[in-house]
């Protein structure tokens, strides 16, 4: 009986437009991308389009192997969630209806969720999740995130300590 | 605030008691307190070799700094431990088939542009090959065969010049044939 094949091969598999290798990776890491996303976004439905935009430029994307296949999923996730936040918030500004606000999300989940990464980040801005999560789920170090998230050093440095004096007040209470 | 900067002007005899007893501890360790961007770094592997070994070495002396960098990892170890928020069976079925069908559309959308690439290479190629034909091969004009085919009537004034160029190029003898056809 053969291995089952590893990130890296289905990852070189997805160059040959093999949709076997896709539905492997969704597979394997649909659920973590998915819940990285929701804790990013807050929103089911931007969650759903950020994995499935970062699935799609998994395609075009060249996975250089200086960390996990996972890791590399996320990071270009993160881009993709930031990149769905900035198109949501041009188009409330122009409907100025907003169709899932981020309070009725968290009430939803509420009695459900209330312990799981979303609830604990709650109170982030999207930017201060976005840098906790990669370093902590993800272990990026800081140039690796001041890289992938197009944003000086120092700024990675203080949004981090930042994200976790807000979280340590947080939980004081 | 961290307790390790200790700026505040005093006021109450708490807080004065607080500064004196913060100021007796640093005199005791007989170095400042570590700044968060340090106990940061330390946490996240992010300090030098040498500078690794100052902070721990602070750390390991000093209860307060210790204190704080314990709720740092805290902080990483109940992020890193909090169950991520579930996926529904629907969401993943969605996302595999949505996913399916871009994929698959980007397929056809590749092969699209390959095809009309290979066309465009098709029709160029044709063509280079026809315009270098037509070079290889130029048709002779009939004042070139004028000039060279002696045998050729002059039927216009340009051949009667195009024979009279050559005939003086060459420097005909006078007795030769053509010469003495044409007297």
């Amino acid at each position: 009986m053969t291995d089952p094949p590893t990130d890296d091969q289905l990852l070189r598999s997805l160059a040959g437009a093999d949709g076997r290798a896709m539905r492997s990776l969704i597979d394997r890491h649909g659920p973590y991308l998915y819940g990285v996303a929701r804790t990013l976004t807050r929103s089911e439905t931007e969650a759903e389009d950020a994995v499935q935009e970062t699935l799609m430029a998994l395609l075009k994307a060249t996975y250089d192997g200086r960390s996990s296949v996972r890791t590399f999923m996320v990071s270009i996730l993160v881009r993709q969630a930031a990149l769905l936040r900035r198109k949501r918030r041009g188009w409330l500004r122009i409907v100025s209806d907003p169709p899932e606000s981020a309070g009725d999300a968290n009430e939803q989940h509420a009695v459900d969720a209330r312990l799981d990464l979303a609830s604990l980040l709650d109170r982030l801005s999207p930017e201060h999740r976005e840098v906790i999560v990669m370093r902590e789920l993800e272990g990026m170090s800081y140039d690796r995130l001041s890289q992938e998230l197009g944003i000086a050093r120092g700024t990675v440095e203080s949004r981090l300590h930042r994200a976790r004096e807000q979280l340590r007040e947080a939980w004081k209470r | 605030m961290s307790p390790c900067v200790f700026q505040v002007a005093t006021r109450t005899d708490e807080q004065r008691a607080y500064a004196r007893g913060f100021e007796e501890k640093r005199r005791e360790t007989d170095m400042a307190c570590l700044t968060d961007h340090d106990l940061h770094r330390l946490h996240d592997d992010e300090l030098s070799p040498a500078d690794r070994m100052r902070v721990a070495a602070h750390v390991a002396s000093c209860d307060v700094c210790a204190e704080r960098l314990h709720e740092i990892a805290s902080i990483g170890d109940l992020l890193r431990n909090a169950p991520l928020p579930g996926m529904a069976r629907d969401a993943m079925v969605r996302i595999q088939r949505n996913v399916a069908a871009m994929q698959e559309r980007s397929v056809r959308r590749l092969a699209g542009w390959m095809t009309a690439a290979a066309s465009i290479v098709l029709v160029v190629s044709l063509y280079a090959a026809t315009s270098s034909q037509a070079h290889a091969t130029p048709s002779v004009t009939e004042w070139e065969a004028a000039a060279i085919g002696v045998d050729v009537e002059s039927t216009s004034t340009d051949q009667a010049t195009a024979q009279w160029i050559v005939a003086d190029l060459v420097q005909i003898p006078a007795d030769s044939p053509k010469q003495r056809g044409q007297q």
